[in-house]
């Protein structure tokens, strides 16, 4: 009962929002201020705006999370009511965020985004996997969270005021605003799973699908690019913070794009490609320009939408076939049995993967080249960061239409090459035993799942038009080449039966064993030493005092012999010496 | 006012008479219920008591003035000599510091009192441990609403024996030996402490005459070497020990380990803040040049309490122990508050003195009903998987862990956040630099209280059912385990939400 | 009489009687041996007043500590009755009952 009545409230709250955002459309930019405590010169408050980057994120969470509510009613029966209910204080959270005029009621939501990510990672606790993965999740975003609060505290002390919309960069000393705006990036590239600490979205897969789609591609990670793109015009004052923002974006959607090549598990896959986009998002902010920010945040609809409906086929796959590996789903492709039990979910990730590969006429396609376009300006200006800004989302638009066309090739036909390409995928996994599923069982999902597929196919498409085309046509001529670019050799190796995955993409890196070995270790050693240092010096000083006083009375106790004689000798000399001082003093 | 003040001061203690004087074969769920009435009592009358307005005295040190220039009378005085000869008058008196420290020490007396209702300890005498818990309040309250030095020494004091009396006797029955060194080693160390203190205060009445705290406000003991610097030392080293303040924290975990739930509940929410509290009221306003001097080595020390703390936290296998820790590294926050002596520091570190209160106490709860209900508190006796097993209680447990390690939006966020922004914008005579370190290590410190709670969660609450089936008397949350908790709990979401319901009473601060 | 002869006799039964106190075992001997020391310090009292002819106040504790030595003496015969009783011996060397273990 309580499970149907927290289902209930999800629903209605997402949809709440989404009214709440068609409300606001069109209205006059406003803001609300509440709850003020004054502290020495500084005022902590609460407040609210509405404007219209706030109408937009309320339209994508509100969209977002009622097709993930919506999905998740036939996803989930394990502990239904404090998987909604969670997810419903996460959305609320998003939406604190987003309507947030005061730096600390923006940390609140921030916080608590990062607490119901932990909680709903892990959902599915009796599982190691995704007990781990959610306190990397917390522990790396918490790290980050720091410098976001200390990032705080420089702007507004700097600026006597924590009100966003009170925050003017031409009143603010420079030096404050970089190291304000640096300390800020901090928190941004934790929450948003940038280099250098991208490892935990990967790890936060072995939560459920509908909040994969929902946390971790549409919202809580885009709130970094949220963040960014609402204090604008304070990064955009500090040329530092920008070409900081700059590196960190081009390393990580390249690093990004080459770790999803080589994962083998379709929401692994779907991960490192968030975390590439998303690089693709700041990159697009870097440029400071006013034509970046609108590229970034059209980019982040339309990946909400994109990726959203990827992570809720990745589902589907999961509830129906009961693993995402590649390994294993490649088994169900003969004859075209995944495809054809699965209609609707092969035609709406294929309308996904083309929106993601940037496929001409999708959404993708667009968001993309208004991306490139903005770099394209400022590498024309002669801007340095502007030229590495597009030759690595060219580099990346390449590398994400391969691994796109590798996932989609892979997952639903039977590649041509000998006994269905054995040994690309076969190293190591246990479910690698079974030869011939039985796929008579298979089915599409019930309809409750797939009609939020269906909507977010359809937006993946259309969101590209809803702003009016503006179309460079020599950078869309570009850019799809450089999908056919990437789109071929991920066709000709599977036509091969093929997969190479060079070892140090598949270890993506090595960074996760190098935190475990820099932090982990040295943390828990120190913790023992703490212990250790309580119980040995700590305490055994305190021992110690109390083995004093019984060792001095110990001492003490020798001089009673029991002997007359040794009392009366010392009584006599006490005598004599005290008469002499009596003399020696008052003489 | 002055009646109410006197009313909830001697109650308690007149009342744990009354039930002295009673035959022992009073029931145990009698004697509760009694406590439970009487604390109740002295909850209305401290709630009676919240100022109306936000004010405290406020002073004007030598050199400048530090907290506000308003002066607004205290409420509620009582003014009466009371052993001539040594100048020691019976001066007690609240403001809007001591106040919420009264609802608090009243609400969690009432709450402990209630608990006792339906969960008698093992051994029975509940009679003598309600009457100990009454003692306790009076020392407390009196300590909190204290204006004369000695006066607050011998309320101070007060609170040692019935401690004592309630770790030894009512403590881990499992282990004697453990919790009669437990509760001799937390004895003797406060008393040291306490000592030492006292020659402090000797001291201050040498220099200035009076041992009167409201006097000694408005004219502070000017200098920061000599005399004043040794008194503050005394004082400081001396409040330092019941804080507790690394290295003289040792006493403290041993203490929670081997006490009773009531008895765990009382000692972590109130018994610590009675060090802080000093160190607000008589340190900082006393003896401002000196504690000016002192300030970077009690933040360093702080510091120090943050991260050894917590890392000490990180490598228990205790439940109890492993709270106690934590509030090593909490007591370290609001100790670095102090230390700032900033407006954004004193009043983080009030409302963390409120805050860890409130979420420690919830947390010392569910600490012994899981210890009750599996008959011992070592994490790999009790298993996994209490997500399973004992579902309500696990999710209060990791609501608990939350709120502890400050997540905003609940009470200990506003605590940290303001001492943290306080050691970045100390007071302008002590140094920037030296505090800006302080401010990163306990930001750091911050993530490392995060990693020790969730891996208690995870070590507990999550995990295999399988390998964890359910033990035969473990029986999920009760209805007196709820009724007790939701205040807790509620006030905890309340003050996330809303903190200037508090901070607003130190406005003027 | 010059009054440094009385005092040097007293000086010198003062002396013997701290040997005697000190060196001897026996318990009996030790009294008497105290018993020299008080009537030592009698004979100083007594010659001072002999020495300031007015004075009669060495002379009135003279017979205060006459009649303290014979109280004491009659309650330390006394114990050392138990003494021997008890330990059939009056050695205060052996009579060590009153020892603290360490």
């Amino acid at each position: 009962m309580i499970a149907t009545v927290w289902r209930v409230t999800g629903v209605a709250f997402s949809l709440l929002i989404l009214l709440f955002a068609a409300l606001l459309y069109g209205a006059a930019p406003d803001q609300v201020a509440f709850l003020d405590s004054p502290v020495g010169d500084l005022t902590i408050g609460f407040a609210v705006r509405t404007d219209d980057l706030t109408v937009l994120m309320l339209a994508v969470v509100g969209v977002i999370a009622t097709c993930v509510q919506v999905y998740s009613l036939g996803y989930l029966h394990q502990r239904p009511a404090s998987y909604h209910a969670l997810v419903t204080l996460f959305t609320a959270a998003m939406v604190t965020v987003v309507v947030s005029d005061s730096l600390f009621f923006l940390l609140i939501g921030w916080e608590v985004m990062g607490a119901c990510s932990y909680l709903l990672i892990g959902h599915y606790w009796e599982r190691r996997d995704a007990r781990s993965g959610a306190v990397k999740a917390f522990l790396m975003t918490r790290f980050a969270d720091v410098g976001f609060l200390f990032g705080i505290f420089v702007l507004g002390v700097g600026a006597g005021t924590f009100r966003i919309s009170e925050l003017d960069p031409a009143r603010i000393s420079a030096g404050v605003l970089t190291t304000g705006t640096l300390l800020l990036l901090v928190g941004v590239v934790g929450k948003s799973a940038q280099v250098p600490l991208q490892t935990w979205l990967p790890d936060a897969m072995p939560g459920p699908s509908p909040v994969s789609a929902l946390i971790h591609a549409a919202t809580m990670v885009a709130a970094g690019v949220f963040l960014i793109a609402r204090l604008y015009d304070v990064f955009a004052a500090s040329e530092t913070t920008l070409t900081v923002l700059a590196i960190v974006a081009c390393v990580t959607m390249l690093v990004a794009a080459l770790c999803a090549s080589a994962a083998v598990e379709v929401k692994r896959v779907l991960a490192w490609s968030t975390v590439s986009q998303l690089a693709i998002m700041f990159s697009a902010l870097s440029l400071g320009t006013a034509e970046g920010r609108h590229a970034a945040l059209f980019h982040l609809v339309t990946h909400a939408a994109f990726k959203g409906l990827l992570f809720l086929c990745a589902g589907v796959l999961l509830h129906q076939v009961g693993s995402a590996a590649l390994v294993v789903l490649r088994r169900y492709t003969r004859r075209g049995k995944l495809r054809k039990a699965l209609q609707v979910t092969f035609l709406t990730m294929t309308v996904g993967l083309a929106s993601l590969a940037g496929v001409p006429g999708f959404a993708g396609f667009f968001s993309k080249d208004a991306v490139i376009e903005a770099a394209w300006e400022q590498a024309h200006d002669g801007s340095v960061v502007g030229w590495v800004v597009l030759l690595s989302v060219c580099l990346t638009a390449a590398l994400t239409a391969f691994y796109c066309v590798r996932l989609w090739l892979w997952t639903f036909f039977r590649t041509p090459a000998l006994a269905g390409g054995i040994g690309a995928f076969e190293d190591g996994d246990a479910a690698a035993d079974l030869d011939e599923p039985d796929t008579s069982k298979l089915r599409d999902a019930p309809w409750v799942m797939l009609a939020p597929l269906v909507l977010l196919a359809v937006a993946s498409i259309v969101l590209g038009y809803v702003d009016g085309v503006h179309l460079n046509w020599v950078i869309g001529l570009v850019s799809t080449a450089l999908v056919l670019l990437g789109a071929l050799p991920a066709y000709s190796l599977w036509r091969r039966g093929a997969d190479p995955r060079p070892v140090v993409f598949e270890r993506e890196f090595g960074v996760d064993p190098a935190y475990h070995g820099l932090v982990v270790v040295p943390v828990r050693w120190l913790a023992k030493l703490t212990v250790a240092g309580d119980r040995d010096v700590i305490g055994a000083y305190v021992r110690a005092a109390g083995r004093t006083g019984t060792l001095a009375s110990q001492g003490f106790r020798r001089l009673q012999t029991g002997n007359v004689h040794t009392y009366l000798t010392a009584a006599v000399i006490g005598v004599v010496a005290l008469a002499v001082l009596a003399g020696v003093i008052g003489s | 006012m002055n009646a109410i003040l006197l009313a909830i001061l001697v109650l308690p203690a007149l009342a744990a008479g009354a039930l002295w004087s009673i035959p022992a074969a009073i029931g145990d769920r009698l004697a509760a219920a009694y406590g439970s009435v009487i604390s109740g009592l002295v909850l209305v009358g401290a709630l009676i008591l919240w100022p109306r307005t936000g004010g405290w005295f406020a002073y004007v040190p030598a050199q400048e003035q530090l907290l506000g220039d308003a002066v607004h009378p205290l409420e509620a005085v009582i003014d009466v000599p009371w052993i001539p000869s040594l100048g020691v008058r019976f001066h007690i008196g609240v403001d809007s510091i001591s106040v919420p420290l009264i609802v608090l020490t009243a609400l969690l007396t009432f709450l402990c009192c209630l608990y006792s209702l339906k969960i008698t300890p093992r051994i029975g005498r509940t009679r003598s441990l309600i009457a100990l818990l009454l003692v306790i309040e009076t020392g407390v309250i009196g300590t909190f609403s204290a204006m004369d030095l000695v006066l607050f020494f011998v309320c101070f004091e007060i609170v040692l024996i019935p401690m004592w009396l309630v770790i030894d006797i009512w403590g881990d029955h499992h282990d004697p030996a453990g919790r009669k060194r437990a509760a001799t080693t937390f004895v003797l160390m406060t008393v040291f402490g306490s000592a030492l203190m006292l020659l402090g205060f000797l001291l201050v009445q040498r220099v200035t005459g009076t041992f009167d705290i409201v006097a000694l406000t408005n004219s502070p003991v000017a200098g920061g070497h000599g005399v004043p610097l040794a008194a503050a030392v005394l004082i400081a080293v001396g409040l330092a020990v019941k804080v507790p303040l690394w290295p003289l924290h040792i006493w403290l975990p041993d203490a929670h380990a081997k006490a009773p739930t009531v008895g765990s509940v009382l000692l972590a929410g109130v018994l610590l803040k009675l060090g802080t509290y000093g160190l607000i009221r008589i340190l900082v306003p006393v003896l401002p040049d000196a504690t000016a001097t002192i300030a970077p080595y009690l933040g360093a020390f702080s510091t120090v309490a943050i991260v050894a703390g917590s890392l000490a936290c990180l490598a228990q296998t205790d439940v109890k122990r492993l709270i106690a820790y934590s509030s090593v590294g909490h007591m370290g926050f609001i100790g670095l508050g102090i230390a700032t002596m900033s407006p954004a520091g004193l009043r983080g570190a009030l409302f963390a003195n409120i805050a860890h209160g409130l979420i420690t106490g919830l947390l010392f709860f569910l600490a012994g009903a899981i210890k009750d209900r599996h008959d011992t508190s070592d994490l790999r006796a009790i298993g996994r998987a209490l997500y399973a097993r004992l579902p309500r209680i696990a999710a209060l447990l990791t609501f608990a862990c939350l709120a502890s390690l400050g997540l905003p939006g609940l009470a200990g966020f506003w605590g940290e956040m303001l001492v943290l922004l306080g050691a970045y914008d100390p007071a302008a005579w002590l140094p920037r630099t030296t505090f800006l370190v302080f401010m990163v290590i306990a930001g750091l410190g911050t993530v490392l209280t995060a990693a020790y709670f969730l891996r208690l969660v995870r070590n507990l609450c999550q995990g295999d059912p399988a390998e964890n089936p359910p033990a035969a008397f473990a029986v999920d949350l009760s209805r007196i385990e709820l009724i007790t908790w939701a205040p807790l709990v509620t006030l905890t979401v309340l003050l996330g939400v809303w903190p200037g319901l508090l901070l607003q009473q130190w406005s003027v601060l | 009489m010059p009054l440094i002869l009385p005092l040097l006799l007293a000086v010198v039964l003062f002396c013997i009687g701290v040997y005697g106190v000190l060196a001897r075992r026996n318990v009996i001997t030790m009294l008497m041996s105290f018993e020299l020391m008080l009537n030592a310090v009698n004979l100083n009292l007594v010659a001072f007043d002999a020495w300031r002819v007015d004075e009669a106040t060495g002379q009135t504790l003279a017979i205060f500590v006459i009649t303290l030595a014979a109280a004491e003496i009659g309650l330390g015969l006394a114990i050392v009755l138990l003494l021997f009783r008890g330990h059939g011996h009056v050695d205060a060397d052996a009579a060590r009952d009153l020892v603290e273990r360490p």
